[in-house]
């Protein structure tokens, strides 16, 4: 029996999980990422209260003198880009669905090159990569120096660091795609690796809110 | 085969029977447990006819429309979210704050709902993950009245 299962398990067609009463026809693998990224979302959520309760229980103006304001007309951009890179991620699935690997290779390389262009606009925003060192941190805005600036560097850096870490599970699966992984309509890997990059997506449309516009 | 192992179990004075029973009763319950984890494992052969479009099928065909349309108006709030946020147009900072985190949070629950295709799982699948998502907001609201009766006190 287990021989027989391993080798169903090695096919490459999709995989038919049984019905749960509770969770449907949804994989071990997605309730699973799933469960990860409440957990990671209550992570997000205690650096925005800590955020709010230091912003709220500031005695002075909350941006110290001599700190920059934050560039809201670039950082919109990034946003944008990441909205980009979220269509191009469920794209690249719905290729994977219809078991057309050029268009799941495709995709999930633009989807690649929206998550390095969204870190090289957080690089350009805090070291000014392109115009000789002047970001943030030069105008004035130093961790550590006041709740503004450490709150800020704290959770755009742990969000970046979700960036750089689903960049590279995309760049691994889009190399895992081209080799014909995912043929055949298996789309279960995919779709639990779009989990994680729209759910870098929908923090960030809550950071750039909380951080940048209020 | 469990009933044997049951009973042999209980019988202390016998360690070598016990213990023969209970290497039995582990290869049955293995053997039961192979046969339950290998449901999931069925798959269709990659040769089968029309297997990528029955897998369509079992994960909803994708919607190229709504996934456009979704993109569309997550764009619009944006843009709209940046001109709210302009400190020029004289609005309420309450009423700008209130407008931001409004549309914050719909962009954000329009990305779970459907990119994430929570809208077509199970409604179980979907409180498990709105829940613990709300809880933050929950204790913000917590920490929001408590500091306004803070103010009105001291």
């Amino acid at each position: 029996m287990s021989s027989t299962a391993v080798e169903h398990a090695h096919h490459d067609g999709p995989t038919d999980w049984p019905e749960d009463a509770h969770y449907g026809k949804a994989s071990a693998g997605k309730i699973g990422m799933w469960i990860f990224l409440l957990s990671d979302a209550l992570s997000f959520g205690g650096l925005l209260l800590a955020y709010a309760i230091l912003r709220g229980g500031s005695k002075g103006p909350w941006v110290s003198p001599g700190e920059p304001e934050f560039g809201i007309t670039f950082t919109a951009g990034l946003t944008f880009l990441l909205i980009c890179s979220s269509v191009t991620m469920v794209l690249a699935h719905a290729a994977a669905v219809e078991g057309d690997r050029k268009k799941l290779v495709q995709f999930l390389a633009l989807t690649v090159l929206g998550g390095i262009l969204f870190l090289t606009g957080q690089a350009q925003e805090y070291f000014g990569i392109f115009n000789g060192g002047h970001g943030l941190i030069e105008e004035g805005l130093k961790f550590g120096a006041s709740a503004r600036a450490s709150t800020f560097f704290v959770t755009t850096g742990f969000h970046g660091a979700h960036v750089l870490t689903g960049t590279i599970y995309l760049s691994i699966m889009t190399v895992r795609a081209s080799m014909g992984k995912y043929d055949h309509g298996n789309h279960n890997s995919i779709e639990i690796l779009g989990l994680f990059w729209h759910f870098v997506d929908l923090i960030w449309i809550l950071v750039f809110t909380f951080i940048y516009l209020l | 085969m469990a009933e044997k192992g049951k009973k042999s179990a209980g019988a202390g004075d016998k360690p070598a029977a016990t213990k023969s029973a209970k290497v039995e009763d582990h290869e049955a319950a293995s053997h039961d447990h192979e046969m339950e984890t290998a449901k999931p494992l069925v798959t269709r052969s990659a040769h089968d006819e029309g297997a990528a479009v029955h897998a369509a099928h079992a994960a909803h065909a994708p919607d190229r429309r709504e996934y456009f349309m979704v993109f569309g108006a997550l764009f619009a709030l944006t843009v709209l979210e940046v001109v709210l946020a302009n400190p020029k147009l004289g609005i309420s900072r309450t009423l700008v704050g209130i407008g931001l985190v409004g549309m914050a949070v719909t962009k954000a629950a329009m990305v779970g709902f459907f990119y994430m295709h929570l809208k077509h799982e199970t409604k179980f699948l979907k409180y498990t993950v709105a829940i613990p998502m709300a809880t933050p907001a929950f204790y913000a609201l917590v920490l929001v009245t408590e500091a306004a009766w803070r103010l009105t006190r001291f």
